[in-house]
């Protein structure tokens, strides 16, 4: 008997069921557990007599489907697709434009908000957040210095 | 929550009973039945015989044991399991890490039971 000859109905059940019960393991370890104990009951098989009372015995020393899924390793999920932190990035270019045109700060004084607002809510990618918050802070900072300058100069 | 004798056993057998495989075919190459039938004696170290065949597979993948198919005289052929190079490695470091863990297990039961 090879293990492609059919087995006693009992036995092909048992191995149906294994199948079914060792999906979500990792594909080889499912495919070379299966193999391996039709390989065994094969041999048991031929040794004790090609019977049900001796599939009923291969059963009871393999033990329940459910046991042996449960000492399969679970198949590798695949890592979640890493997502841009879009809000954060914009918040970013909004911030460097600011600071190109700092002479009106009105969009940087709205940047330096939302990143604070944004940091607070501990969402999105806080190495953007910072990076807004500090291209902002110098854009209004530079604004304010250019007022006082000017209003020194009118003095 | 009292745990069972089994569930204990489920936790104790975890990162162990591989290294008992491994030992098992320290003496030789064995087929699966065969080292079920050594490993399986006492039902201590594994719950069915049938959660071996995993372990096998594992074992496999990670270079510890090698398969050969080689003629039975019943049956098809037997898939026999040689224990590596780096298994052997893998062995020795556990049986050194073991010894001093298990004694001083058995110096803490003694002491607080």
């Amino acid at each position: 008997m090879t293990t492609t000859e059919p087995m006693p109905a009992l036995l092909e059940a048992y191995f149906a069921d294994l199948d079914r019960a060792l999906i979500g393991t990792d594909p080889r370890e499912h495919a070379e557990t299966v193999q391996a104990m039709r390989e065994d009951a094969a041999e048991m098989l031929n040794r004790d007599g090609a019977s049900e009372q001796t599939a009923g015995r291969i059963i009871a020393e393999f033990g329940p489907v459910e046991r042996i899924a449960a000492a399969a390793t679970p198949a590798a999920t695949p890592a979640p697709a890493a997502t841009r932190p879009w809000a954060d990035i914009w918040l970013l270019v909004g911030s460097i434009l600011g600071l190109a045109y700092f002479i009106i700060p009105v969009l940087s004084i709205a940047m330096l908000i939302w990143a604070i607002v944004r940091m607070r809510r501990h969402v999105g990618s806080l190495p953007l957040q910072k990076a807004a918050l500090w291209v902002s802070g110098a854009s209004v900072g530079l604004a304010a210095l250019l007022y006082l300058v000017r209003s020194a100069a009118n003095f | 929550m009292t745990p069972t004798a089994e569930s204990v056993l489920t936790q104790l057998r975890k990162g162990t009973v591989d290294y008992c495989v491994l030992a098992c075919l320290r003496s030789g190459p064995a087929y699966g039945l065969e080292i079920a039938e050594r490993l399986g004696e006492g039902k201590v170290l594994f719950a069915s015989g049938g959660t071996l065949y995993p372990l096998l597979s594992r074992l496999r993948q990670q270079g510890w044991v090698t398969t050969t198919l080689e003629p039975s005289p019943v049956g098809p052929p037997r898939r026999y399991y040689h224990l590596t190079d780096e298994g052997k490695a893998a062995l020795q470091v556990f049986t050194r890490t073991w010894h001093p863990f298990a004694a001083d297990v058995t110096t803490m039961i003694k002491e607080n039971s």
